[in-house]
């Protein structure tokens, strides 16, 4: 399985407060790595790949704010053996990790509702926020 | 580069006024001549005191520089120049003192205004020299305890060395523009009103000063020559105006998006000085701007390298191989630039800050770089930093369509990677500060089990800290180089930016030794000084002698007359020291031409004639770090009694 389809499961499967902020945060490291590997000057979208490269390390950062976000994370207990997002042309890996942050932007909001702490709603507003930067920027739904 | 006044459209404009500052002759009753030449004298006074009260301003402006310095450091940064600066400003005072006198007078027409236009050209060079000095102020803010701040990138320029030196050398030339209009009317033949004799001597003595303005340049410039590239530096200097921040609403010309991008490398230049000091505890200094920065020095230097490619294969459509392969150059250090900007922003991974959620307008202007230099580099009007509009690039034709194109497109892209070092700078600043301030952390989940942090973030461990660090450093090491070789395109293309290079060469000159040797091989400023003719010339030429033998016997005959009342002078004062009667030298209009021809040959020496201190009054006087340097109005009192005449004599 790749990265990004590993980590919409893990998303999808979250149910609780901890757990998605856990989802979360490695999905937006799962999304930095295909971003990253995507930064090809020579794409065409290398502009659009560099500042969503930059929301998703803000998102993740978001997420680390939050205070019920686990010291430790369940979801990757061992190395991943998964690849980034194999054989992906850019337009692919565009589409993939826009429908991933779709996903991060419900599931944050989610959290966000579940959340009794002020700093944990908050962080995952603004982890939120980002996470529909990325969608936007790699040409999904307008930026909220 | 923009359409901001500059130094020189008002230095250009004080030279031209001064052509002609006894502005056009008047045609008087011969009764009424005395009358008509005593107002002239007083009104050509009032105007000299104009233009000296901002020379003075001026040399003050400068000497201010040397009020941390102390004389050691002084004459090894300025040399000869310490020296010229102080004497051109002594001399300022002396020549306002004596004019001060002549403008009020002691005959029948003091207090009297004078009519006639006899000053309209100075009034006018005083006006154009005032608004001059205003515009290198506005680069300038009143600090703490009455200290100079710098407010622009320019300010570094205006206090450089070479530009210092520039400027007086200007000033020079105007106060030697002035000063034999001034002795022409004071010695005039005209026929003198009772009562006003002395203010046409005084007149005649401001002038003489305004000559060892000169002087003292002179013999600093035979040490250390003022480059043509100096003056042009200076009269390049605009005035500190930002423009407003705008955004490309799209559709803009290529002529309107380089002007665009110009304009917005100056805010984010300008932003760029700002930043840094307060990372230690504003709010505003979060990860995101960083990131945010990072990022759209990455995208605007991928842009460069854009453009750089575009106009290479320009260049070679229109037959200038040379410079596209300077501009492949160019487009590959853009490339370096680019990678290491990207490393910088990837530094960031799992490193953030104390306070996070808003973007600084410091980023948000580097935002705006990007995004200029983007719809400059690509096809699309609405092209923006997403993957929804197409990103097909400019075609080299649509970027510069004739070759006088292509020095406008180049300046723009010049101007926007001039940005990059700063915006590398000012981050590592502030990331440095940050990070001393235990600002700089890290998510808790990034560091290995051992750590027991029982909070969402720690402190970032030093060596995170030091690999951002690196980072940023890499990133102003290849953003320098890019500049660099974008600059030297910029001087083959004859691009307006290229003064951008001539600013930093400047600044560099006083302690970078390399620009300061490759300086010394540039062309200096060719100095107009024409020497006008002594009496035995003059006299021959009123005669209507055109013979150039006998002419250039009768130049012959001044000089060596010059040089026996020169001897003679030096004799006396090595006599008599400080109480020499030298005071007999100017009592006739004769003699005082005489004088003038001295003093306007440029001889140093010939300042003796006109201030003969005491040896210890004279250390005392012209040593560089005295405020005495500046004349005492006690002391201008005294110079004059040695000037007055014994007895009346015509002027």
């Amino acid at each position: 399985m790749d990265r990004i389809a590993g980590a919409r499961a893990r998303l999808e499967a979250a149910d609780d407060l901890p757990a998605i902020l856990d989802a979360a945060y490695e999905a937006f490291e799962d999304m930095l790595t295909v971003i990253e590997d995507h930064q090809d000057p020579g794409g065409g979208v290398f502009a659009a790949f560099v500042m969503s490269g930059a929301a998703a390390m803000n998102g993740q950062n978001a997420v680390a704010g939050a205070p019920s976000l686990p010291h430790t994370s369940a979801v990757r207990a061992g190395p991943s053996d998964a690849g980034a997002a194999p054989g992906l042309s850019g337009g692919e890996a565009a589409a993939a990790v826009t429908g991933l942050s779709l996903l991060l932007v419900s599931r944050l909001d989610a959290a966000a509702g579940l959340a009794r702490n002020v700093a944990d709603r908050t962080a995952c507003a603004l982890a939120a926020r980002h996470a529909a930067s990325v969608c936007s920027l790699l040409g999904g739904a307008p930026r909220p | 580069v923009t359409a901001r006044p500059v130094f020189g459209d008002f230095a250009d404009a004080v030279s031209a006024q001064l052509e002609d500052a006894l502005g056009p002759e008047r045609p008087v009753a011969r009764r009424k001549l005395a009358a008509a030449r005593a107002g002239q004298v007083q009104e050509f006074s009032r105007g000299l005191a104009g233009c000296l009260e901002v020379m003075a301003r001026y040399t003050a402006d400068i000497t201010m520089m040397f009020d941390d310095l102390t004389a050691q450091q002084r004459r090894a940064l300025y040399g000869e120049w310490a020296w010229a600066w102080f004497q051109a400003r002594h001399a300022i005072l002396n020549a306002a003192a004596f004019v001060s006198w002549a403008r009020s007078g002691t005959g029948a027409s003091a207090g009297r205004r004078a009519r006639g236009q006899a000053a309209t050209g100075l009034d006018a060079a005083a006006f154009s020299l005032t608004i001059g000095r205003d515009l290198l102020q506005t680069h300038f803010a009143a600090g703490p305890l009455g200290a100079r701040l710098d407010r622009s990138e320019w300010a570094p320029v205006v206090t450089s060395r070479p530009v210092t030196r520039a400027l007086l050398f200007e000033v020079a030339q105007w106060a030697r523009a002035i000063a034999p209009q001034g002795a022409r009317l004071a010695l005039s033949g005209a026929p003198v009103q009772r009562g006003t004799e002395q203010q046409r001597r005084w007149l005649n003595a401001a002038c003489q000063w305004l000559w060892v303005i000169d002087s003292a340049v002179q013999v600093a410039e035979r040490r250390d020559s003022v480059l043509t590239a100096d003056i042009s530096l200076l009269h390049a200097i605009p005035l500190h105006e930002l423009a407003p921040r705008l955004i490309p609403i799209g559709g803009e010309d290529v002529a309107r998006l380089c002007q665009g991008t110009t304009s917005c490398a100056e805010r984010v230049r300008h932003a760029a000085r700002t930043v840094g000091a307060d990372a230690s505890w504003s709010p505003a200094f979060t990860a995101e701007s960083l990131i945010h920065s990072a990022s759209c020095a990455t995208i605007s230097s991928h842009n460069c390298e854009i453009l750089l490619r575009s106009l290479a294969a320009r260049a070679a459509e229109h037959g200038v191989p040379d410079v596209s392969t300077r501009l492949l150059s160019s487009a590959d250090a853009a490339a370096v630039a680019r990678d290491s900007w990207l490393q910088a922003a990837r530094g960031w991974h799992r490193v953030t800050t104390d306070t996070r959620g808003t973007i600084s307008p410091f980023a948000a202007e580097t935002a705006d770089l990007a995004l200029w230099t983007g719809r400059l580099a690509h096809d699309d009007p609405q092209w923006t930093l997403t993957t929804a509009p197409s990103q097909a690039v400019r075609s080299p034709q649509s970027l510069a369509s004739g070759p006088g194109d292509l020095p406008r497109v180049v300046a723009a892209v010049h101007q926007a990677c001039e940005t990059l070092p700063g915006i590398a700078g000012a981050d590592s600043s502030q990331i440095h500060t940050a990070a001393r301030a235990g600002r700089l952390l890290v998510p808790t989940r990034s560091l290995p089990d051992t750590f027991d942090v029982p909070h969402p973030f720690a402190p970032a461990p030093g060596s995170r800290v030091d690999i951002l660090l690196g980072a940023y450093r890499d990133a102003w090491t290849a953003s320098t180089e890019l500049t660099t070789t974008v600059a030297a395109v910029a001087a083959d293309v004859r691009a307006p930016s290229r003064i951008l290079t001539a600013a930093r060469e400047a600044v560099q000159a006083g302690f970078v030794p390399e620009v300061a040797r490759a300086r010394r091989r540039r062309e200096p400023v060719a100095a107009s000084r024409p020497v006008p003719p002594g009496p035995v010339e003059r006299i021959l030429k009123d005669l209507g002698v055109r013979d150039l033998d006998v002419l250039l016997r009768a130049s012959a005959v001044d000089q060596a007359g010059d040089q026996m009342i020169l001897d003679v002078a030096h004799d006396r004062l090595g006599r008599y020291g400080g109480s020499a009667p030298y005071r007999d030298l100017n009592r006739s209009a004769s003699a005082a031409e005489v004088i003038n021809h001295l003093l306007a040959s440029g001889d140093p020496s010939a300042v003796a004639i006109l201030h003969p201190p005491r040896p210890s009054r004279a250390r005392r006087l012209l040593r560089p770090d005295s405020d005495r340097a500046a004349v005492s109005p006690r002391h201008a009192e005294r110079q004059s009694a040695r000037q007055e005449p014994e007895a009346e004599a015509e002027p």
